[in-house]
């Protein structure tokens, strides 16, 4: 059966040493073997729960999300409704289930106990085209077999997927397959009208989504503010992923209009302010723009915005840490795209005042200038 | 004469107008170089050991040789302990040549190096955890809160 013929593959036995037993490594074949273990199991899951599909653009590519049962499909989707599309003929496929709305146990790992990285990677079962993660503490799977474009998400229990999970879906295994093509996850986001925009980047807390969801009653559009998927070819241009915005609970008064479009109202206490932009406005969602620039937000606390230039190594340590800190598995690729990517385009700092209508207006200028 | 190289390809850099920007992918770490931390790094690509980068920057800038020699010795230790370059051989050259007349000299300061990021946690294993009856890690009986950004 072809279970029997993985697991010897995936060499379950074991050896002793000294008396010790000692786990063997993984015999070669191994993590793809396991990948295809997982979508076995998942059709398995969706015979039992239901199969349902839904088709996603990500940049020129199109995705199909495979979902056993409805709890996963829920949780998924929400956050890349704008972007659906037909599921027809995909570059990606990932398929999702949980164990719990299923019925459906994944198979004991092939890997012992003591491989787990703080990272999730599971040590000895990543190669250069199959990726597999463990969250420790969330309890969440992903593998990923690059050369035939599938993916596998698996917990035991939809109940505990967080919520900055349910936030960016697939961006782990979006960011493996992407990692020898041209288009880049990066963390920034994108503000700009179809002419041109800009990226704006910066760790959590540097005022990267104030600035960003400052512009969303402007003239400017919306194309994310988390993560976004920037392309280098032919020119700089900035695709968007996800529709959520996720503010701090503390700033949420400066933006009164998004307080009635709250999903997590009742979790605020632990989590950020998660908003689905389209629900306030649908219109001020852009699907992608020219990249003229890259801002670095500095919070002044004076009232007045001011921009000017700053050092592109200033921009690539606002962007590159940050961004292949949440992307686990990152390579040298990603960070010789973004090395590329600030060699391209100018960077500016933008010093933030607390009157907030004025950041759209010096965006707005300076998208002036490069139009 | 010790000889040295940058890491390639665990090390990854460009120079990005007066910096350089690297990082070391065993550690995560982002580093940053400028000024003479930078001139140091340049003359890395086309020299490789001590006493010629010495030489080298001899001519760019102005310092007592010894103290010249023993700041870029210090830097390249610094630099190897972060592993972006790698000694082939640990025995130091003998001078390091006299400067030549050129354009004027920049007063020499010694080179520094900026860390940036830390993500060298996420490569550690994380053996404090269980596995249920199915095999899989359990979930902690506290649960982290979410920090996934």
């Amino acid at each position: 059966m072809a279970g029997e013929e993985a697991g010897s593959r995936i060499g379950r036995g074991g050896l002793s040493v000294g008396g010790w037993d000692v786990a063997p490594g993984p015999a070669v074949g191994a993590p793809a073997a396991f990948v295809e273990e997982a979508q076995r199991t998942f059709a398995e899951a969706a015979a039992r729960a239901g199969l349902r599909t839904k088709g996603f653009r990500f940049g020129p590519y199109r995705a199909a999300m495979h979902f056993a049962g409805p709890a996963m499909e829920r949780l998924f989707t929400r956050a890349i409704g704008h972007l659906e599309a037909s599921a027809e003929s995909p570059d990606l496929t990932v398929s999702y289930f949980d164990s719990e709305s299923t019925g459906v146990a994944m198979p004991a790992p092939p890997w012992g106990r003591d491989v787990y990285l703080a990272s999730g990677e599971i040590k000895g079962f990543n190669t250069d085209q199959v990726k597999i993660h463990f969250r420790l503490g969330f309890d969440i799977l992903e593998c990923i077999d690059i050369a035939r474009s599938c993916g596998v998400y698996w917990t035991p229990t939809f109940r505990n997927v967080p919520y900055w999970e349910q936030s960016f879906p697939m961006r782990p295994m979006i960011n493996w397959w992407l990692q020898d093509r041209a288009l880049q996850p990066i963390h920034a986001g994108a503000v700009g009208v179809a002419e041109g925009g800009l990226l704006i980047t910066g760790p959590s807390g540097s005022g990267k989504t104030t600035t960003t969801l400052a512009c969303l009653d402007s003239d400017l559009f919306y194309a994310g503010d988390d993560y976004v998927l920037a392309s280098l070819d032919p020119e700089p241009y900035v695709y968007s992923l996800y529709c959520t915005a996720k503010i701090e609970p503390a700033n949420l008064f400066r933006f009164p209009h998004l307080e009635p479009f709250v999903t997590n109202r009742e979790r605020l206490a632990e989590e950020k302010a998660l908003v689905y932009v389209p629900e306030y406005n649908e219109r001020k969602m852009i699907a992608g723009f020219p990249i003229r620039g890259i801002v670095i937000p500095r919070v002044t606390g004076q009232r007045d915005t001011f921009v000017r230039p700053a050092r592109p190594a200033d921009a690539l340590l606002a962007l590159a840490p940050t961004t292949t800190r949440h992307l686990s598995g990152t390579g040298p690729q990603t960070v010789r795209k973004l090395f590329e990517l600030i060699r391209r385009i100018p960077a500016y700092e933008l010093h933030a005042g607390t009157d907030l209508r004025q950041i759209p207006r010096a965006i707005l200028s300076l998208l002036g200038g490069h139009r | 004469m010790g000889n040295y190289r940058i890491n390639r390809p665990k090390v990854v850099a460009d120079i990005f107008q007066d910096e350089a920007v690297a990082v070391n992918f065993d550690t995560g770490r982002y580093y940053g170089l400028s000024g003479t931390a930078l001139a140091v790094w340049q003359s890395l690509e086309g020299n490789s050991e001590a006493g010629g980068i010495a030489a080298e920057l001899s001519r760019r800038y102005m310092a007592e040789e010894s103290q010249l020699q023993a700041d870029i010795d210090a830097f390249l230790d610094r630099l190897i302990r972060e592993g972006l370059i790698v000694a082939e051989e640990l025995v130091r050259s003998a001078g390091t040549g006299e400067a030549a007349d050129g354009p004027a000299r920049a007063a020499w300061v010694k080179p520094e190096l900026q860390v940036y990021e830390d993500m060298q946690d996420l490569l550690l294993l994380d053996p404090i955890h269980d596995v249920d009856e199915t095999g899989w890690p359990a979930k902690k009986p506290e649960a982290e809160s979410g920090a996934g950004v």
